[in-house]
């Protein structure tokens, strides 16, 4: 209020301020070794990366920041106190409020004309790419908001020494303690109170083009609790009742500031600018946290420290959305006992999520991952999937390269539970069987097929997988899916859609379905499949073909004849992979009976669950055919990669304008003003 | 007004200023004399509030003008542009500012950055800015130090003006000649404690006056 009683006087004190510093060599020199070091980092940075994005530039500045603001700032008020030029204005005495603030004023002012010349960046960016213009705005508002707290911080430490030097020193260790403060050995504590207190991740959220009124509350806190604590350190030494009664008063607001910030923080709304969402957490996963009911305690094991606070940051999405979960990140080697109380890998690390003495584990730090264990700990029980043999099927137990072994731990490391069911002997599926998975039989079903047809109709689920290798025709247990395997092998003609040079392993790299089986799925293959044809889906169904060949492409009847003959080959575009659902007829608790269907089964085997998409497809598929398709269809915004075409002549100007330049215009300002003031 | 009743203040348990009581008119001008560490510079801090006193009280009737006894000004700015600073930390207009520069006959430096200022023409920037505007209490610690024998002359001139204009001066000064000509009245501390307060005479009895009472107080 006293601030706002006397804007004229700070508004004089302000220009006085500006003037003084302006006249040192300070903010040159400080602004040309800035930008030097700046444009010479991140350009290598850019080099490397070869992506048009100003993210990487906003810690390099802020760091520079960390040290620069401080020295710009530790004169402020030591070297008044030095020169005795505070003994005039205490003896008036100009009001301590605006004492501080302008000096904190012409300080910040000072930084974000040093930080000016980065918006250069931006425009080259814009001038050689097409960058995502968000992040871009957001990064520099992180980076003006932390020279303005930066300069709070470092007009306390000023006011508190009695040294320039000294007060430099103690405002840049602040700086780092701040900036370091979400980090301890092996984790991030992000959570805690000090993690809330770095600045490193509160600027991480604006770089990747997040505007959280959490962390704008928080930097602008920093700035007044930095103030507030200055105005008793400026009450002369020797005046101990005003310091005392300075104290109380700094005392009671920094205490209101805290309490105001932190309960802004807690529950801040933030803002994604990114255009394509990237920070938004898909209406799917909001449904799933909408579902979540009580506290959810969630530990994620990372192996590496920006993959810690890759991890901190997603979370602390999923933290905004329910209140009551809570996380912690740290590395395999910090809590060994716990990491294997939770069940993850202490090598690939993992994420555990505890609910009610349940715990639901997901393999990787995803959103996708995140949200199905999520989804699998609010259905309160793990997924029972029954895997079909007895028929020459693959077997879950086999680590040779056609078993399913490595296919069946990928399922367990979802939270489902695996049973091998010989419809050999018994051929009955228990109900409690959640999904039946047909994994290409090559013997004659029998007594099977009905068995497999009766759990279906009974609203059971089912992925089936064939392979042309195989007689055993499938298509029977399909049929109220309108769904139909057509014998023959896929031969691709089109050389991007294929793998290698080998026509008859298609790739499929783009679906066209809306079933969540197949969102934001990255491209599968399949070596040697049958044709999956989807009729007319009867009332109440509905099937569709997920993936395709392409045009190119047909079906060999022969593949003694290679070639394409119009009088027996069909042609493409053949249908791989197709998903259908029907109302069930029980009364079970599931609404529909599912299925999802593969002309192919090898791609699940221990051969080659592990490349392409494959452990995706099959963890998206058993999702949707053992969950609610409103907790799995989650299909997380990522971010389009930007390219950026940074030739050799291109950097040689981005150098030469801002790491020669612009360094070279802040030193030809202070030799300016230095031969300006020689004559005056 | 300048009222000083009981002023008492210690530093590491040794009295720098002990009981001191004063008063110094509107209208007067009062030299403060003693010895080196006599505590001068302790009570003209105290009577600013620059320093809380251990015991007894100081009133001062603002606006103050204060001239510290090592001065410094921002060397970056200029002898208008700092006098401006400090009219508007005053709550002074703009034109206060040329009548200081007239007054202390620096109008000709006004454009001068005050670090390219020679020692003498910054302590006429301290004494113009300490009599800026209408100060009704003036507190100078040595003012004429640095300074050559006209503009000495033209610094008491000043002085007495200021003090004419209504304001109360307390001046501390090792010039026995200086107070003699200047002041109404004199006050001399010694060891913290006042050992005189009374009308000036003529320079040879304020001399014989402060070496006796400044002695005295040394042997007791």
């Amino acid at each position: 209020m006293t601030v706002l009683r006397n804007r004229g006087l700070a508004r004089r004190l302000l220009v006085k301020e500006l003037v003084v510093l302006w006249c040192t060599p300070l903010p040159y020199a400080a602004g040309a070794v800035m930008h030097a070091t700046l444009g010479l980092l991140y350009l290598s940075e850019l080099q490397a990366r070869q992506q048009a994005a100003l993210a990487p530039l906003v810690p390099l500045a802020g760091f520079l920041l960390l040290v620069v603001v401080p020295v710009l700032a530790a004169r402020t008020v030591a070297e008044e106190r030095r020169l005795g030029t505070l003994d005039v204005l205490d003896a008036v005495p100009v009001p301590r409020g605006a004492l501080v603030v302008s000096k904190w004023a012409a300080t910040a002012l000072t930084a974000l004309v040093l930080l000016l010349p980065a918006v250069g960046f931006a425009a080259l960016l814009s001038a050689w790419a097409e960058p995502d213009k968000g992040p871009m705005v957001t990064g520099l508002v992180g980076l003006a908001l932390l020279a303005l707290a930066l300069s709070a911080v470092g007009v306390a430490a000023s006011a508190a020494c009695t040294q320039q030097a000294v007060a430099a020193l103690v405002a840049v260790a602040l700086g780092l303690a701040l900036w370091f403060a979400h980090v301890e050995p092996g984790a991030v504590r992000t959570q805690s109170v000090l993690g809330r207190l770095s600045i490193s991740e509160r600027l991480r959220s604006f770089a990747g083009g997040a505007l959280d009124a959490g962390d704008v509350v928080f930097f602008l806190g920093v700035v007044v609790l930095a103030l507030v604590v200055a105005v008793p350190l400026v009450v002369p030494r020797g005046n101990r009742r005003g310091r005392r009664r300075a104290w109380a008063r700094a005392a009671v607001a920094a205490v209101a500031v805290a309490v105001a910030s932190g309960t802004v923080d807690a529950g801040a709304a933030a803002v994604d600018l990114t255009e394509d969402e990237a920070l938004t957490l898909s209406a799917q996963t909001r449904s799933v946290l909408r579902a979540v009911e009580g506290p959810v305690r969630v530990t994620a094991v990372v192996g590496d420290d920006r993959g810690r606070s890759e991890a901190a940051a997603l979370l602390g999405r999923y933290r905004k959305r329910h209140r009551g979960l809570t996380f912690r990140v740290f590395g395999p080697g910090e809590s060994p006992g716990e990491v294997r109380r939770l069940g993850i890998d202490p090598v690939l690390g993992g994420v555990a999520f505890e609910r009610r003495g349940a715990i639901e584990r997901a393999p990787d730090v995803s959103e996708q991952d995140l949200t199905a264990a999520l989804a699998r700990l609010v259905r309160g029980r793990s997924a029972s999937l029954c895997v079909a043999s007895g028929h020459g099927e693959a077997d879950i137990a086999s680590s040779t390269g056609e078993g399913w072994q490595s296919a069946a731990e990928a399922l367990r490391a979802n939270g489902y539970r695996i049973e091998a069911v010989d419809l050999l002997r018994a051929p009955t599926i228990a109900a409690a069987c959640d999904a039946l998975v047909v994994s290409g039989p090559t013997s004659a079903l029998g007594p099977a097929e009905a068995a497999i047809t009766t759990y279906l109709a009974a609203g059971g689920s089912a992925l089936v997988m064939a392979d042309p290798v195989s007689t055993v025709d499938l298509s029977p247990i399909l049929s109220p899916y309108a769904i139909s395997l057509r014998r023959g092998i896929v031969f691709e003609g089109d050389d991007g859609r294929r793998l290698g040079a080998d026509p008859i392993t298609p790739v499929v790299s783009s679906f066209r379905s809306g079933f969540p089986v197949v969102r934001r799925l990255p491209p599968v293959f399949f070596a040697g499949a049958q044709q999956v044809v989807v009729g007319k889906p009867g009332p109440g169904a509905s099937a569709a073909v997920m993936g395709e060949t392409s045009a190119l492409s047909y079906l060999e009847q022969d593949p003694a004849d290679e070639g394409f003959d119009e009088a027996v080959d069909t042609p493409g575009p053949l249908g791989l992979l197709a998903a259908g659902d029907v109302a069930a007829a029980s009364k079970r608790d599931r609404a529909r009976s599912r299925v999802v269907v593969t002309g192919d089964a090898d791609w699940a085997t221990n051969g080659l669950i592990g490349q392409a998409g494959h452990a995706r497809l099959l963890v998206q598929a058993l999702d949707w055919l053992t969950l609610d398709e409103s907790l799995v269809s989650v299909s997380p915004n990522i971010a389009r990669l930007r390219s950026l075409d940074l030739s050799a002549a291109r950097l040689r100007y981005a150098r030469v304008l801002m790491a020669g330049l612009v360094p070279l215009l802040f030193i030809s300002g202070g030799l300016a003003v230095w031969g300006l003031r020689r004559r005056l | 007004m300048i009222s000083a009743r009981g002023l008492s203040r210690a530093f590491g348990g040794r009295a720098a200023v002990d009981n001191l009581t004063f008063t110094v008119g509107a209208g007067e001008v009062v030299a403060f004399l003693g010895p080196n560490g006599a505590g001068k510079t302790t009570a003209l801090r105290m009577l600013l509030g620059l320093l809380a006193p251990d015991a007894g009280t100081a009133e001062i009737t603002r606006p103050v003008g204060y001239l510290p006894e090592r001065y410094a000004a921002y060397d970056a700015l200029t002898v208008r542009g700092y006098l401006r600073v400090l009219a508007r930390v005053n709550g002074l207009e703009d034109s206060a500012v040329s009548d200081a520069l007239g007054r202390s006959g620096l109008h000709d430096l006004a454009r001068r950055p005050v670090g390219r200022l020679s020692r003498g023409q910054r302590q006429k920037v301290g004494l113009a800015q300490a009599t800026l505007g209408t100060p009704q209490t003036l507190l100078l610690d040595e003012p004429t130090q640095g300074l050559d024998p006209s503009e000495v002359l033209a610094a008491r001139r000043l002085i007495r003006d200021t003090a004419e204009r209504g304001a109360a001066v307390l001046f501390s000064t090792h010039l026995l000649a200086e107070a003699a000509s200047t002041c109404d009245r004199v006050i001399v501390i010694a060891g913290g404690r006042l050992v005189a307060d009374e009308p000036v005479t003529d320079v040879t009895t304020l001399e014989e006056r402060f070496l006796r009472v400044v002695g005295a107080a040394a042997l007791s």
